[in-house]
């Protein structure tokens, strides 16, 4: 039971990481494409 | 006679274990040859299995005589060498075009890593300790080496039961995703089309990328921040311009190489003795539901997103194109796609959530690596 309770708590703190560090490297994909356009090296 | 008897005499040395794991194996290399699923890692691994499982076998370590697959395993998957080449030859193969071009997509690959999580409380309630359960979810991250990484990591007994199980499931996924993505989806989801735009991404926003996410990956999850180095050193190379021949060869001959030999080496971990037992059928099945729920967990997600933005619907078959069976995946999908309405074409923004989710499974295994011993 310790170890289901300990499983659930992997469970939603790494969901919120995994989510939260996504979020960031959409955010810095945003940026990228923001300060690199394509048009401009075309 | 009789030496001409004792040629003979090994036969009775075989078990029906042995017989089973031989079925297994021509299963596996029939999957591979008559149904054309994953041959790169089904025939090496089905021959592996029958090669290992013959009695008396020289390619397994036997008392003294160290076998050829066991000085394989230990020489390039136990020291997780293959792993890091593989990982270098899939960042060059991995083309974050559509991903850059669409960035949103990459919240699907982090949708899909939800199965892992399930398993890992799953195994739990099962009675497997937290390390070997967080081993066992890993396989839904639908990524050999990074199963093999963290199993590796928490010196999991079950390794061997992982990574079958990661690798087979890998090659399995056309057959896995559709039934589960049609029991969580209508038709009408089905035929939902999605404009996708296309050339607005320059050559240096795709040079920085893998940088960076190098950079922001190693910073939070430092424990796989090799895995996450060599797969964005791969696709540096390939994004660079200027090392065209060694993108070429980590693409092909290096990645051709390193396949060759992982599948027979993985087969080495497929012996009876160990293979046949309760808990490697659990394992078996925990990657099954691993993957089921990692499929699901990334169409619920985008039907949670379309809630939200009903002008601009997502096909939920996208979510699961999250996982990172790159690119079986993403061709499953816009597969399914095709089947409910020819003209409708999603490829590219499946395959924008396919490798995105080769990101998020590699950073789901360094924060469960990270979180587990701090919780």
């Amino acid at each position: 039971m310790t170890n289901l309770l300990f499983s659930l708590k992997v469970m939603g703190i790494g969901l919120i990481g995994i989510f939260s560090v996504t979020i960031l490297l959409i955010l810095v994909m945003m940026l990228l494409t923001k300060i690199f356009p394509a048009g401009k090296e075309n | 006679m009789s030496e001409i008897l004792s040629l003979y005499a090994n036969f009775g040395n075989i078990t029906w274990q042995m017989a089973v794991m031989w079925l297994i194996g021509g299963v596996l290399i029939y999957l591979g040859i008559g149904k054309k699923m994953e041959p790169t890692l089904l025939v090496p691994m089905g021959f592996g299995a029958i090669l290992v499982n013959l009695p008396l076998s020289g390619a397994i370590t036997q008392g003294a005589e160290v076998g050829a697959l066991d000085l394989l395993f230990q020489g390039g998957i136990a020291n997780e060498l293959m792993l890091y080449l593989l990982f270098i030859g899939i960042g060059a193969m991995c083309d974050f075009t559509p991903l850059l071009s669409c960035p949103k997509m990459m919240l699907f690959g982090a949708a899909a890593q939800f199965g892992i999580f399930f398993t890992i409380s799953l195994a739990s309630l099962l009675g497997f300790s937290i390390q070997d359960a967080a081993s066992i979810g890993i396989i839904g991250a639908a990524d050999g080496p990074t199963s093999i990484f963290v199993g590796n990591y928490y010196g999991t007994k079950y390794i061997g039961a992982i990574i079958v199980a990661a690798y087979s499931y890998m090659a399995l996924v056309p057959i896995i995703q559709p039934p589960v993505i049609r029991l969580v989806t209508t038709k009408k989801e089905r035929m939902i089309r999605m404009p996708y735009n296309t050339n607005h991404v320059s050559k240096k926003a795709k040079i920085i990328f893998p940088i960076i996410v190098t950079i922001v990956a190693g910073i939070i999850a430092p424990k796989s921040v090799s895995l996450i180095g060599f797969l964005m050193f791969g696709n540096l190379i390939r994004e660079c311009g200027v090392l065209d021949s060694l993108s070429d060869t980590a693409q092909n001959v290096m990645s051709n190489l390193v396949t060759l030999l992982l599948g027979i080496t993985v087969a080495s971990q497929m012996r009876a003795e160990d293979f046949l037992s309760p808990q490697t059928l659990m394992i078996i099945a925990l990657g099954l539901v691993a993957f089921i729920f990692d499929t699901i967990g990334g169409v619920l997600f985008a039907k949670l997103l379309n809630l939200f933005t009903p002008n601009n619907r997502i096909n939920p078959m996208i979510g699961a194109a999250g996982i990172s069976a790159f690119p079986m995946s993403a061709r499953v999908v816009n597969q399914m796609a095709m089947d409910e309405d020819p003209t409708n074409v999603i490829l590219m923004h499946a395959v924008g959530a396919n490798v995105s989710g080769q990101i998020a499974s590699v950073l789901a295994g360094g924060i469960i690596l990270t979180l587990i011993p701090r919780l």
